[in-house]
């Protein structure tokens, strides 16, 4: 070991990181260099000043904070709560269905009337009835009153089959959809009074611009 | 749990979902990190917080650390990143040796010229660059591996040795130049 590696060793030899066979030959080298020798006992003594002169103190007496683990919610802000997104939910359908009939209220004969319908073409006298909001209200809750029904039935099934757990999830889900069953009149308001709002802006657009483009033909 | 158990134990834990074991971490490193980040800022307050806020980082991205067994130099790594980006913010006092002064003393009866070492010694040491003074205060007062310092600091264990031989040649040259009798 030549003078250099020496003095770039020393750290590793004193916190003991050096391999065995390269800490014998750091130890010879330092019994036969004088140089080296100082260099070890100045490289420890300004150690031990820093450390001295630097001594550690105790932290914060309140120590430090870790994030309390979340309480579990109840039943009843975890009903809300899924009550908050089958609202959403329905809202949601609500204008898909707008997007897919594209309703539009036009005058026919001097009277109002809403007709459905995509392209610029007439559409057949009896694709252009009216669907009404009640008609789409009946469509879901049958189709909500058909899957609580067929609910037991599936029950069966998943029992027969010996999956506990389907069957817990299924019991789970007929329980939302009875809950959904009860409570629409308040969701079915949330629905009309965006729709109300959606016809509001509809107006607007028509009475302060020209018609759209892909308006029904006859208007 | 005991006091034997190592930070890989603790670590493994942690991630069954004993909260209790981070605290251990916590109580085991704290002192360590808590020093470790006041001789580097110079500043208690600004120490304690990024001390809080490596603890919180560390705990909330446990599931990151690939290595358990070096959940020190892990946590250290973290507190480093912290106070690296909160360096390039203005305003931090972050080589203001000014406040060196009224930095938290040990408790404890002191020899006859202590406090003059210790103004010297903070003075010298926050007078390096702060990469010199990272080297220097992992190696000297927390024995970190130079394996581990290179992980916490980022960089070839190369470039570790060559700053901590360079800040140890300044820290001899400044307590030669200290007036004689200042160190005892």
């Amino acid at each position: 070991m030549n003078c250099d590696r020496f003095r770039m060793s020393i750290a590793e030899r004193l916190d003991g990181e050096l391999e065995a066979p390269q800490a014998q030959e750091f130890d010879a080298h330092a019994q036969t260099c004088q140089g080296c020798q100082v260099a070890l006992h100045e490289w420890q003594r300004v150690a031990e000043t820093l450390r001295a002169g630097w001594p550690s103190v105790e932290p914060p007496a309140h120590g430090f904070l870790l994030p309390q683990p979340q309480p579990r919610s109840s039943w009843l802000e975890a009903t809300q709560r899924w009550f908050g997104y089958a609202s959403m939910a329905l809202v949601a359908s609500s204008l898909l269905l707008l997007i897919i009939l594209r309703p539009a209220i036009h005058f026919d004969r001097h009277e109002l009337a809403l007709s459905f319908g995509a392209s610029g073409v007439s559409a057949p006298s009896n694709m252009s009835a009216p669907v009404t909001g009640d008609q789409v209200q009946a469509m879901v809750q049958a189709a909500v009153h058909n899957a609580i029904m067929q609910a037991p039935a599936t029950l069966q099934t998943a029992s027969q089959s010996g999956s506990e757990e389907n069957a817990e999830r299924l019991n789970a889900m007929v329980v939302r959809l009875k809950l959904l069953e009860e409570n629409q009149g308040s969701l079915w308001q949330r629905n009309e009074e965006q729709r109300v709002y959606l016809e509001s802006l509809w107006s607007k657009s028509q009475a302060s611009g020209p018609p759209a483009s892909d308006a029904p033909v006859g208007q | 749990m005991t006091e034997q158990e190592t930070d890989k134990e603790l670590v493994d834990q942690v991630l069954a979902g004993k909260q209790e074991a981070f605290n251990l971490l916590v109580w085991r490193w704290q002192r360590q990190l808590y020093n470790f980040l006041l001789r580097f800022t110079g500043n208690a307050d600004l120490a304690k917080d990024i001390c809080q806020e490596a603890f919180l980082r560390s705990y909330l991205r446990i599931k990151e650390l690939r290595e358990k067994e070096r959940f020190a130099s892990w946590l250290f790594r973290i507190a480093v990143n912290i106070y690296r980006s909160d360096r390039r913010q203005p305003g931090l006092p972050m080589d203001d040796s000014s406040e060196l002064s009224d930095l938290p003393l040990p408790d404890g009866e002191f020899r006859p010229g202590a406090r003059e070492l210790q103004l010297a010694v903070r003075s010298l040491v926050m007078r390096l660059e702060p990469e010199h003074r990272e080297v220097v205060l992992l190696k000297v007062f927390h024995g970190f591996h130079f394996d581990e310092m290179a992980v916490i600091l980022n960089c070839p264990e190369s470039t570790v040795k060559s700053r901590l031989y360079k800040a140890f040649e300044l820290l001899r040259a400044g307590l030669e130049s200290l007036p004689p009798g200042s160190i005892q």
